[in-house]
């Protein structure tokens, strides 16, 4: 079980190229809209959903009342609901404290790794765990540091760095492809996650793209 | 402040744990949430890079990515040689 687990979490390691640096800029984008270096970590600790984050912070500085930011969040974490409906039938029966754990932890990047092992025969809910403890220590590290040095930080971007996000599930996508319905379903939630994510609020258009691909993946069943 | 981050982190919680505790049982829904990765990650790589023509390099790059795992390359590999080509490409460019 803890090979398992710190296999799950060396993993991880490469993704953290991507995540810290998001992290530093969501504490430096939290700081600056006014939020205490308290709340800024205590949103990484409790939260742990990085999109979710950001758009709080966003919509903070723009004085937006409370309700809306909990309800932009549910908006952008529906998406989490579908993961979980994909991860479900390979866990098997398991004690609800570590569907618990397990459902804290879940996020893009541990989904993605998670459900590729899964299909590769060699994930188990260690694994699991060790991914998403290592997304979540790099999420709270970044914060941490970011929170305390705002002033100092470069922005990722023009390093590009943001770019680990879209290779990571470039990465993780391309072993499906070699199947004629996936590549539909990857070509239909990739063209409309193109033209409906920006035209639709919070995480609507993600979880259109996706479940249009998804349709059209099962329209064209091999 | 204390109140709002707790409300969002219950409901970050609660969509995380609703889809983790259905078993679905159909064949058809079993064949449809087999395909939910697929279309995840493909909507995932769109909605991250923007869509302007100073972008293509970022594009190619992602192209190149995707490319290699196609290829059998392991997940690090595909994002260490993207980061690569980027990093090189943009300093050749600048």
């Amino acid at each position: 079980m803890r090979s398992a687990f710190a296999k799950g979490f060396a993993e991880a390691l490469p993704l953290w190229m991507g995540v810290v640096p998001f992290a530093l800029v969501y504490a430096a984008a939290g700081r600056t809209a006014g939020l205490a270096a308290r709340d800024v970590q205590l949103m990484s600790l409790l939260v742990f959903a990085g999109g979710a984050q950001f758009t709080a912070v966003r919509l903070l500085a723009q004085g937006a009342p409370g309700v809306m930011l909990v309800a932009a969040t549910g908006l952008i974490n529906l998406r989490h609901v579908l993961y979980g409906l994909s991860l479900a039938p390979h866990l098997g029966r398991i004690r609800g404290w570590l569907r618990g754990l397990m459902a804290f932890l879940l996020v893009d990047e541990s989904y993605g790794l998670a459900v590729r092992a899964y299909l590769a025969g060699r994930g188990s809910v260690p694994y699991v765990l060790g991914l998403g403890t290592s997304m979540y220590l790099a999420w709270n590290l970044g914060t941490a540091v970011g929170s305390a040095s705002v002033a100092l930080l470069p922005d990722p971007r023009r390093a590009g760095l943001d770019l680990v996000f879209p290779l990571t599930f470039v990465a993780l996508l391309g072993p499906f492809l070699r199947r004629a319905n996936n590549r539909r379903a990857a070509l239909a939630a990739f063209l409309l996650g193109i033209v409906a994510v920006p035209s639709l609020p919070g995480g609507l258009g993600f979880v259109l793209a996706t479940l249009v691909g998804v349709l059209v993946g099962v329209w064209g069943h091999d | 402040m204390i109140e709002i981050i707790a409300a969002m982190a219950v409901v970050t919680f609660l969509t995380r744990l609703c889809g983790l505790g259905v078993r679905l049982r159909s064949e058809w829904a079993l064949r449809a949430i087999a395909l939910v990765p697929v279309a995840a990650f493909a909507a995932l790589v769109s909605t991250s890079l923007e869509v302007r023509p100073e972008a293509w390099f970022r594009w190619a790059v992602v192209g190149l990515g995707g490319w290699l795992s196609w290829r059998g390359a392991p997940v690090w590999v595909s994002v260490a040689g993207g980061l690569l080509v980027y990093f090189v490409g943009t300093s050749l460019i600048r």
